[in-house]
């Protein structure tokens, strides 16, 4: 009938009508798929963090990484431990306590702590002994080290920090008493900063941050070891930071498939450019 | 004329004003709605580029104060002030590396980009230590080294200054050095880009910070508003952006938003001056905030769409809903009009019916119910008046005929077509003997009406008692009481009562169950009765006046006998012949009439005439002849007076004339004389040549036939004569018509076929009326006659059959059935009388075949007939 086909038509008249002015509205406002993995909340230690958000930029797999603030190692095991986290970045060994909490422990880098300074310092190398007597504040001015005329600024990291204990293991040694002149800083990335802005500072920091974010500071030999990959591989550059995370001892297969690949010879070659040598 | 600006049709009236009304609304709407969002979006669009820019600037001020706290703050720390104190500048420069990164310190831990300062300055703007994005080298002196600049600028409070190349934001707060000496602790923020940035988060602004001579500090435009063309743009400002700018300068509180079009795109600036109080400097900062009209325009756009669609779906709906409301309102008029039409059109089956229970629909019921009468009256009408007509009709047919069955079939089939039935039939009662018998009739089972059914119909009943009646069937629709005449289910039956009595009655009947009788029908039914009585009693009369004429017109011609002995009877053989010729020419009973009188009244003049004339034996002398050539005159003149209702006395008087004009007594000629003269000229010229007189005898049949012939033309009129013989040749007249030999030619086995027909039927009606009974005592009787004869017949359960055989020739055969006739009516006159006998023979000649009746009247069975 008639009257049928004109109520037809006007619906899909209407319909067109709508159609037409939703799709003008909404055009602009398409929201992005949501990512359907398991989301991945990472923290722990600032050295080893930059490292696992390389790798997880470069993951091709499919997973959500949220990154918590810096916790250090410490707090990365135990926010494992206690499931706040999947996965702590550590940049030391696990202590006999956390081994006990029954972890999975997964080492991806050897990380070099290379010792710096700002870039007007004109040196290239110091020993192990021009190292310690710096921090012991037996120098005041670089010209006692054979550098241009400038008052040495001595940037230091608090004890219980992985850089600050390897260092004492492999330069300054255990009973080393450090100038009060010295400032610790808190943040690696204060001591990268600090470094870059203060002419006549000396400080330590990671290889790999520095090599893959271009710092530029002047990095010093040790003892006429270049701190370098290929002399952390080759095993005559020591002074080395193992990089790893933790995780729950069962983990999800999400993440182990994450670690699977963070392990693999074809990430080896990744980490090694961007200025980390991998886990031996 | 009038206007009709909207058609002629209510719909189109309705619906019309009302889309015009609509579209009317919906642009206005449309067009306001469109001229108020332009002008609430441009409105907003202002309001958001100067709110932005406000907030920006409070987000500078806000900026400026949180670096003199922390300044102070730093520089009442112990660490610090004791640093400073010892006056080591390596304690110094520790101390100020670590509070600046606390200074700056970022939400995470890895990623940040130094812009902060922290230097310390002694009492001579020499360096002491410095730290942070600058990179200054201690003993430089980046302030200069005047005195009276560096003193005013360290008791100042923040400002806009270039150190090192960059334009920085700082502020300075006075630390005591050793030996009483005043430091100053100098915070600087590089002024760039990225510092910019930081104000401009979340406000999808685009920020331009310009130094006191409009060169750019720091821009920063957000991806979305555009691309390096646009900030190159800005970084030197031209149009309506140094527009705004030189505005800002001129006058500190002019926040005007201005339009700034830029590569097709549009956009907004705002311009607005930032101060530092009490800088000696007088440095100042102009912020251009740039604000894209994308999502404006977008949502304009989208606002506008949305308006319009919906402006057209209101329009669409209301079209939709006042076409519907139109037809709802214009569909049943017009319905009702066309229904109207056909009514007025005569046709009033008409019904509309609309759905429903408003009042649209209570129209349609009453105009049904208005269809309905108007029909049940125009019914009525057309009813009656065709009663009326059929009414008129037949009075007409009454008045016009005086032939009793002419008569009673017009009546009765205009009562039948009156009361649309399919049996009528009218009975009448014998005068004399007071038997009833059916004259007419139409319909019926019956093939013929018998004494017995008609003595037993309902009009036997409605003629014995002079009432109407209806014979309605029971509604049961069982189909007992038949009337027993008809076979009629239904009927209805009045008598025709006269002065004298009840003549007889009229019935009509229908074999419908259905049908049904009223006293209305009675009424109608008994209104023609008695127009049929009254016409019944015309006849009657004018039957009985015919036959006194007739009376009177033959004791006249018994006269003229009386006087001219010789042509006695010559008027009756005249009148016979005349009447024959007429028969043969197809003339109408009137002039059957008027002839039969004539031919008896033709010689009347011959009272007139003198006996010696009239009675001499012999030729009679010119005088006399003479004399007797006056008799046609005389007779006219006799007939004159008499006022016959036919033309008589021109017949008489022009009786011998000649056709071709050499009769007497005018002498007319042909077609003048009139057609009856010539006729009876004929039939009086052959009776006188065939009959016999005192003095000679009458001259044989063919001899009269041959002078008829010899004087056709001259003396009688041809068609006349050829008519005339055209009878005698075909069936000779005789005083016994019809009693010829059937020669030879005639077949044996049709004779007796028709025979056995005509005596079974008669015995068969004979059985009818006589029951059975009689009938076996017949046959027994006419058997024993037949033996006792020793006639070749014997008759067996109403079967005739012929015993002897066909040697029997022809003549003797038809002798021998004449005379078994004979006996079979003598046998019948001895039970039932003369008259029956004679009606069972006409009844059973009637119901033959037309061969058959013919063969039967020629064989001459019965005497009697």
């Amino acid at each position: 009938m008639r009257r049928r086909a004109y109520l037809a038509l006007f619906a899909l008249v209407i319909l067109v009508l709508i159609g037409g002015c939703t799709s003008s509205v909404d055009s602009g406002t398409d929201a992005s798929v949501a990512a359907t993995g398991e989301q991945l909340r990472i923290s722990g230690s600032g050295t080893c963090l930059p490292l696992v958000h390389i790798l997880s930029e470069e993951y091709p797999g499919n997973a959500e990484f949220v990154y918590l603030p810096g916790l250090h190692s410490g707090g990365g095991i135990e926010g494992v431990a206690n499931g706040d986290l999947e996965i702590g970045a550590v940049s030391r060994e696990l202590s006999e306590d956390e081994a006990a909490l029954g972890l999975d422990y997964v080492a991806l880098s050897d990380d070099g702590l290379v010792i710096a300074v700002h870039p007007s310092v004109t040196i290239d190398g110091l020993t192990t002994q021009q190292v310690r007597d710096i921090y012991a504040g037996k120098y005041s001015d670089w010209a006692e080290l054979g550098g241009e005329d400038a008052p040495i600024t001595i940037l230091d990291r608090n004890e219980d920090e992985s850089a600050k204990i390897i260092l004492r293991q492999y330069v300054l040694g255990s009973d080393l008493e450090i100038t009060p002149k010295a400032v610790n800083l808190y943040y690696e990335s204060d001591m990268i900063e600090g470094l870059q802005s203060t002419v006549g500072a000396i400080g330590y920091f990671s290889l790999g941050q520095g090599l893959s974010q271009d710092v530029p500071v002047r990095y010093l030999e040790l003892d006429g070891v270049a701190a370098t990959v290929d002399n952390i591989l080759n095993g005559s550059y020591k002074m080395v930071r193992p990089l790893g995370v933790v995780t729950a001892s069962t983990p999800s297969a999400d993440i182990a498939a994450f670690l699977e690949w963070a392990t693999s010879s074809e990430v080896a070659e990744l980490m090694k450019s961007r200025g980390f040598a991998p886990a031996k | 004329m009038r206007l009709n600006p909207f058609g002629k049709h209510l719909h189109n009236q309705i619906v019309v004003p009302l889309v015009v009304a609509s579209l009317v609304v919906a642009v206005v709407a449309t067009v306001v709605a469109w001229v108020l969002l332009d002008q609430i979006i441009n409105g907003w669009i202002d309001e958001t580029a100067t709110a932005t820019s406000a907030g920006v600037v409070v987000r500078f001020d806000d900026r400026i104060a949180e670096m003199q706290q922390a300044v102070r703050l730093v520089a009442e720390n112990p660490r610090f002030v004791e640093a400073v104190q010892s006056g080591d500048p390596m304690a110094i420069s520790a101390q100020l590396v670590g509070i600046n990164q606390a200074l700056d310190a970022p939400d995470t831990g890895y990623k940040r980009v130094g812009t902060g300062n922290l230097m310390l300055l002694d009492e001579t703007g020499r360096v002491v230590a410095s730290t942070g994005g600058l990179s200054i080298a201690p003993d430089d002196t980046p302030l200069g080294s005047e005195d009276s600049n560096w003193v005013s600028l360290t008791m100042s409070h923040p400002l806009m200054i270039r150190l090192q190349g960059k334009d920085t934001l700082t502020v300075f707060e006075p630390v005591k050095g050793p030996e009483q000496r005043v430091y100053a602790l100098v915070y600087s923020q590089i002024m760039d880009d990225s510092f910019v940035a930081e104000f401009g988060v979340g406000t999808r602004a685009g920020l331009c910070l310009y130094d006191a001579d409009l060169s750019p500090i720091g821009i920063e435009i957000p991806g979305e508003l555009g691309g390096e063309s646009l900030v190159a743009e800005l970084k030197s400002p031209t149009g309506s952006v140094m527009e705004a700018l030189e505005a800002a300068r001129q006058d500190v509180d002019a926040a005007v938003t201005r339009k700034f079009i830029f590569e097709g795109v549009e956009y907004r600036v705002v311009a607005t001056q930032i101060l530092f109080e009490s800088d000696p400097t007088r440095s100042a900062a102009y912020l251009v905030t740039v604000l894209g009209t994308g999502v404006a325009e977008q949502t304009r756009v989208a606002t506008r769409n949305l308006i319009m669609l919906w402006s057209v779906v209101a329009v669409a709906v209301l079209l939709g809903l006042n076409w519907w409301v139109a037809r709802r309102v214009s569909d049943p008029l017009t319905a009702l009009s066309d229904s109207v039409a056909r009514v007025a059109d005569g046709d009033f089956s008409t019904k509309v019916t609309f759905e429903g229970s408003n009042e649209v629909s209570e129209l349609s019921e009453n105009f049904n119910r208005m269809t309905d009468s108007l029909r049940d009256r125009s019914e009525n009408l057309t009813k009656k008046v065709l009663e009326l007509a059929t009414l008129y009709e037949m009075s007409r047919a009454l008045g016009s005929t005086l032939d009793l069955d002419v008569l009673l079939d017009s009546v009765l089939d205009s009562a039948m077509r009156i009361f649309n039935v399919e049996i009528g039939y009218v009975t009448l009662r014998d005068r004399e003997t007071g038997e009833l018998s059916v004259r007419t009739r139409r319909g019926g089972s019956a093939s013929h009406a018998d004494e017995i059914a008609v003595r037993t119909s309902m009009s036997e009943w409605v003629i014995r008692e002079g009432r109407p009646l209806i014979f309605n069937p029971p509604r049961g629709g069982e189909e007992n009481r038949i009337d027993t005449l008809s076979g009629a289910l239904a009927a209805l039956c009045v008598p025709l009562i006269s002065n004298e009595g009840t003549l007889g009655a009229i019935t009509v009947g229908s074999r419908d169950a259905t049908q049904r009788f009223t006293s209305d029908d009675v009424r109608l039914l008994s209104t023609i009765a008695n127009h049929v009585t009254i016409a019944i009693g015309n006849i009657d009369l004018f039957s009985s006046l015919q036959e006194a004429y007739l009376a009177t017109v033959r004791a006249l011609a018994t006269a003229v006998d009386a006087k001219d002995t010789y042509t006695r009877g010559h008027s009756d053989g005249v009148a016979k012949f005349a009447l024959v010729i007429a028969e043969s020419m197809g003339l109408s009973a009137e002039q059957h009439i008027a002839l039969k009188m004539a031919a008896y009244l033709h010689d009347i003049g011959k009272i007139g005439i003198s006996e010696e004339i009239l009675l001499k034996p012999g030729k009679l002398t010119d005088e006399e002849m003479a004399q007797m050539r006056h008799h046609p005159l005389i007779g006219a003149n006799i007939l004159r007076p008499v006022a016959f209702p036919w033309p008589i006395a021109p017949i008489v008087r022009h009786h011998h004339e000649h056709y071709d004009g050499s009769g007497y007594p005018a002498g007319l000629k042909g077609e003048e004389i009139p057609m009856l003269a010539r006729l009876l000229t004929v039939a009086d010229a052959f009776e006188a040549m065939v009959s016999d007189r005192p003095y000679r005898r009458g001259r044989s049949q063919e001899d009269a036939i041959l002078e008829l012939r010899r004087c056709s033309g001259s003396h009688f009129d041809p068609r006349v004569v050829d008519a005339f013989i055209r009878v005698l040749e075909h069936a000779a007249i005789d005083e016994r018509p019809g009693r010829e030999d059937l020669g030879d030619d005639e077949g044996g086995d049709e004779r007796r076929a028709v025979f056995v027909a005509v005596a079974d039927g008669m015995v068969l009606s004979f059985r009818r009326l006589g029951g059975p009974r009689l009938a076996a005592n017949l046959e027994r009787d006419l058997n024993l006659a037949f033996t006792d004869k020793q006639m070749p017949f014997t008759i067996v359960a109403g079967h005739l059959s012929i015993t002897g055989g066909g040697s029997v020739a022809a003549p003797e055969q038809l002798d021998d059935m004449r005379r078994a006739m004979g006996v079979i009516t003598a046998a019948m006159e001895r039970t039932s009388g003369a008259s029956l006998v004679e009606h069972f023979y006409t009844e059973t000649v009637d119901a033959l075949p037309e061969r058959m009746r013919s063969f039967a009247q020629r064989m001459c069975l019965l005497d009697v007939v």
